[in-house]
């Protein structure tokens, strides 16, 4: 069996555009006519991260290091707005719940349960969509070079830090193993929207952010829960990990929006390979 | 001064064996990847094999010739066979040293 050709399109999109532009085709070839198809994807996949890597030198980063620590701090400035507004968005619902209801709606397993899980999502809902719409205006903080790797890459480090707290910080807070897994498949789904971005193609770019999204989002929710499963996780869900991810996600596509910049599809040449294979 | 094959880092053994494969004559690709398979029983990937290229092309050492349908040519300017031959040179002298006290230990 070889491998599906979105798996192969979506590991050349890791590849920086000028390689893939130059190398490409030759590189699609040879997997083309491989004799050991599935190997070869992972050499491929290998060298298209570390070529992306390369992309980035210290030197050239340098000047960019304020910006570079303000993607890292990010994540911990979720956090601590999920900290603040989700006890306060729970004990709000239970609040408006007894007063309405005269008493009957009060503290109890599945009371707490319906307080805390529907405004958490709220809540989550809410900072992401802070986030998302003052990307724009906090882009001049936030641009960087090689911003389809390094955004997603300092978040994710950001994330990393908030997820090893220590345990005593907040009970339910484990799982960080979940970061590599968002951090890969936004990794390439990061260089795929800033492509079609470039492009010309918006409405595929916002069409790719809509369902990579929750996509991510499943994938690592479900790697997430495998990892750190015990009673308390799904009433805490709104407060783990995952709530910073969750904001992080779409939070990424704005700011690589807002840093790249649209090429009209007519001005490009129209023998261009930049789609690469 | 020459540089030599070892500033490739990683690259520089799938470098010599793509500069010596290339020593035959102009290659694609899969000339090559077929070419150090039979020298080392060890086909490279993609991935690596075009990471080499990439490299050596940026070194001047290889350049590329005018496609063939979807395959591209490569061959060894004269700066990639000087580094070859020297390299090479320099191998046989270790090769030649080190078998010599095998022998004699």
């Amino acid at each position: 069996m070889r491998p599906p050709a979105w798996l192969v399109r979506a590991t050349f999109a890791v590849y920086p555009e000028d390689v893939r532009d130059r190398y490409g085709v030759e590189i699609a070839d040879l997997l083309d006519g491989s004799p050991r198809p599935w190997r070869d994807l992972g050499d491929v996949a290998w060298n298209a991260v570390l070529e992306r890597v390369g992309t980035v030198r210290y030197g050239r980063l340098r000047p960019y290091r304020r910006q570079m620590l303000a993607l890292v701090t990010f994540p911990a400035v979720f956090w601590v707005a999920l900290l603040i507004l989700l006890p306060t968005v729970a004990f709000g619902t239970l609040a408006v719940g007894g007063l309405v209801t005269r008493g009957r709606f009060g503290l109890g397993p599945d009371v707490s349960f319906a307080a805390f899980i529907p405004g958490g999502l709220v809540t989550i809902g809410f900072v992401a969509f802070v986030a998302t719409q003052n990307a724009r205006r906090w882009v001049d903080s936030l641009d960087v070079p090689a911003p389809a790797f390094l955004v997603p890459t300092l978040l994710g480090l950001g994330c990393l830090g908030v997820g090893i707290l220590p345990p005593t910080v907040l009970p339910y807070f484990g799982g960080w193993a979940t970061v590599p897994c968002w951090w890969l498949m936004v990794l390439v789904l990061s260089a795929r929207y800033r492509t079609l971005i470039r492009h010309g193609r918006t409405g595929a770019a916002r069409g790719l952010a809509v369902v990579g999204t929750p996509a991510v989002l499943a994938v690592t929710a479900t790697v997430h829960l495998t990892t750190t499963l015990f009673p308390g996780e799904m009433l805490f869900w709104p407060m783990s990990l995952m709530s910073v991810l969750v904001v992080c996600t779409p939070f990424t596509f704005a700011i690589l929006s807002a840093v790249t910049p649209e090429c009209p599809r007519s001005a490009r040449p129209p023998a261009s390979r930049a789609d690469g294979p | 001064m020459m540089a030599g094959l070892s500033q490739l880092g990683r690259f520089s053994e799938p470098g010599l064996l793509i500069m010596v494969a290339l020593a035959g004559g102009p290659k694609h690709g899969y000339a090559m990847q077929d070419d150090i398979a039979a020298m080392t029983d060890e086909r490279p990937g993609p991935g690596t094999l075009y990471g080499a290229i990439r490299r050596l092309e940026e070194q001047a050492y290889i350049e590329a010739l005018a496609e063939e349908g979807r395959r591209k040519p490569y061959r060894l300017t004269d700066l990639g066979r000087t580094v070859l031959a020297a390299e090479l040179q320099r191998m046989r002298a270790v090769s030649r040293t080190g078998l010599r006290r095998l022998a004699t230990s």
